[in-house]
């Protein structure tokens, strides 16, 4: 579907809404969200811009505070990367997903899910134990005599990449999956028959047009990396602090409320900011599952 | 006031307890109180303050929840009828903050460490202690604040595997990796971190506080990559357990319990460990008002009681009526008996108080990759 179509629909949506009678179904949710959501959110802000004293001062250690602009830097970095392995894997099962039969599609799907619906707390936990000096993993290459000294594998960054990673990989292959779906398969045949290789046709037909669902993914996937708190505090070691659990620090240790709100405040313009981009280039109600 | 006075007061008082939890009526007490030559303070049909229905205690979660709760919980509930309730989900400055700006605190009293007590008290946070409720006598001079008591010690104390060193090893063993490989940890949180790192680089007990911290980042930094930090106890224990580390910066309940649980291959050093003294601390409009809050306090002054706890989970004595009780054991592993005390270093509270906001993030900055 191109832009101009999916304005239309979602133009013509709204036309359609203000006339229709069942929209006051949603008014008790609009309001439970308002009170709830809204409010408490315009309360961030408000503490981000009044304490300790009313002004900007806050968002100007955006550019001036050298450790806030290291954890920045880290977060965008530590998201970077976990996006780029993530869409990576995920491009290469969702691919195969979309190709195999449908026996083994549901397996893959069933292997996918699976792991979704674990808790971070007990993924975090879990990688730990595999991978620490002394795990299961570390015992094994020992015992096979790849290696003398234990490879760190956690409690550094190498460990926030893995366990990142991992927990991103649903969120980039159910939306790519979807994409290629969309697919016509005629279409890489037709490439074939007019004698391109295998890799061209991949790389000049299939590709480009899995584009949209790439971009989606990584939006998506790029958004929810940013958020992660959970999985770089436990397998991080503690030297790889992102922004959420800077915030956290913020609010519940140093007591500095103007900081940390003024931070959460960021991390929501910085995600409203890439939605709104996403927005113009794929169709985001049908990423989201919405039709 | 003279002790008979007090003696007869007390009277009163189990006669008004009993009155308010239903067990005599109203004409037996103004009797009880008429034999002795009192007259109660009847308000509102409730003598004296009005009983609450629980005590509600904050703090950090694990053993310290059961041994709170059956030790001084249980004492509390019989002196007084009123059950306590253990929290044990963390009271955080920000929590405590954001309880008692927004009117709602639970918590009647919290564990805390008393340069947070200096903080939470300075922002107008907490409720006064009541040091007529509370005994100024059965804390150890000068723990005795505002807003805050001594309620009990705790250390940063140099913990290792012994299997891994000859001898005890020291903080400049510590940072020298060369020495001694193996990967070290220190909390993630910071407290005795930095002054460990200055004690290593030679700067004198004494001169420890106010902290340089560039020095001591720089020390840090020195092993960065044998570094991996604890951020909870529990965390602490269990890389030793796994031997993910051969020694580290970790807290003196968690030391004793992994001595225990390895056979002694894990133990510790009191050679400049850092005492930590925690404190309690009453929140603003706690529920059962400040009277109960600080009786609660008081409770938990009872020197046998404060042995009990450092059974059950190595909590250390504030009352130093304590320690003449005390087998030698029980000693070996208080922070505070004096034989242990002064080989360590006492934590600054005022330092921490002052700085310990921009302390902390400019530590956070430097061990994060």
């Amino acid at each position: 579907m191109t832009t101009a179509e999916a304005s239309a629909g979602i133009g013509g949506e709204r036309r359609g809404l203000r006339a229709n009678p069942y929209f006051l179904l949603i008014l008790p949710l609009l309001a439970l969200l308002l009170s709830l959501y809204a409010w408490p959110m315009l309360q961030v802000f408000w503490i981000s811009v009044s304490d300790p004293a009313f002004g900007l001062e806050n968002y100007e250690k955006l550019f001036t505070s050298r450790g806030i602009l290291k954890m920045l830097h880290t977060t965008f970095e530590v998201c970077l990367i976990t996006t780029g392995l993530a869409m990576f894997f995920g491009y290469i099962v969702a691919y195969a997903m979309a190709h195999v039969t449908d026996r083994h599609r549901t397996l893959m799907l069933l292997f996918i899910l699976v792991p979704f619906w674990v808790s971070v707390l007990a993924r975090a936990f879990s990688w730990l134990m595999l991978l620490h000096d002394n795990g299961i993993v570390n015992d094994a290459l020992r015992a096979w005599g790849i290696t003398d000294e234990p490879v760190h594998l956690v409690r550094n960054q190498i460990g926030v990449y893995i366990g990142m990673v991992h927990y991103m990989i649903p969120y980039a292959v159910l939306p790519l999956y979807a994409a290629m779906r969309m697919i016509d398969p005629r279409v890489v045949s037709a490439a074939r028959g007019l004698g391109a290789g295998p890799f061209e046709s991949f790389w000049r037909v299939y590709l480009p047009l899995s584009l949209p669902g790439l971009i989606g993914a990584g939006v998506l996937v790029f958004i929810l990396t940013l958020g992660f708190f959970v999985t770089p505090a436990i397998l991080g070691g503690g030297k790889t602090m992102m922004i959420a659990e800077y915030v956290s620090v913020q609010i519940l240790q140093t007591v500095r409320w103007g900081i940390g709100s003024m931070l959460a405040v960021t991390l929501l313009l910085i995600v409203l900011a890439m939605l709104a981009v996403m927005s113009r280039i794929v169709d985001l109600r049908g990423l989201f599952g919405a039709k | 006031m003279n002790p008979n006075k007090m003696f007869l007061e007390d009277c009163a008082q189990i006669a008004a307890e009993k009155y308010n939890k239903g067990r005599i009526d109203r004409r037996q007490l103004l009797k009880a109180c008429a034999a002795l030559g009192l007259v109660p303070v009847l308000q509102s049909g409730k003598a004296f303050a009005a009983t609450p229905s629980q005590i509600v205690h904050a703090n950090w979660g694990g053993d310290a929840v059961t041994c709170i709760t059956d030790i001084y919980g249980a004492a509390f509930e019989a002196a007084t009828g009123v059950p306590a309730l253990v929290d044990g989900s963390g009271p955080l400055e920000g929590t405590i903050k954001q309880m008692v700006e927004t009117n709602s605190t639970i918590w009647d009293c919290c564990d805390s460490d008393i340069f947070s007590g200096l903080r939470l008290g300075r922002a107008n946070l907490l409720t006064a202690i009541d040091y007529s409720i509370v005994d100024r006598d059965k804390i150890l001079a000068p723990f005795t604040y505002d807003y805050a008591v001594l309620g009990y010690w705790y250390s940063y104390a140099l913990t290792y595997d012994t299997t891994k060193f000859d001898g005890v090893p020291t903080w400049v063993d510590f940072f020298d990796v060369e020495k001694y490989p193996g990967n070290r940890t220190m909390y993630k949180w910071m407290n005795g971190a930095p002054e460990a790192a200055l004690i290593a680089d030679g700067v004198p007990l004494d001169e420890v506080y106010p902290l340089d911290m560039d020095r001591a980042l720089e020390k840090i930094d020195s092993i960065s990559d044998h570094v991996i930090y604890w951020g909870s106890g529990a965390e602490s224990q269990t890389m030793f357990l796994d031997e993910e580390v051969v020694m580290g910066n970790i807290w003196q309940t968690r030391a004793t319990v992994l001595e225990r649980d390895t056979g002694g291959r894990v133990t510790w050093s009191w050679d400049q460990a850092i005492a930590y003294p925690a404190a309690w601390i009453i929140p603003g409009n706690n529920p059962a008002g400040a009277e109960y809050a600080n009786r609660w306090i008081a409770q938990m002054q009872d020197p046998e009681l404060q042995i009990a706890v450092l059974d059950c989970y190595g909590q250390g004595p504030a009352n130093p009526a304590a320690i003449d009780m005390m087998t030698p054991e029980q000693r070996r592993l208080h922070p505070a008996a004096p034989e242990n005390l002064e080989r360590q270093l006492v934590a600054d509270s005022e330092y921490w108080a002052e700085h310990y906001d921009d302390v902390l993030n400019e530590f956070l900055d430097a061990i994060s990759a």
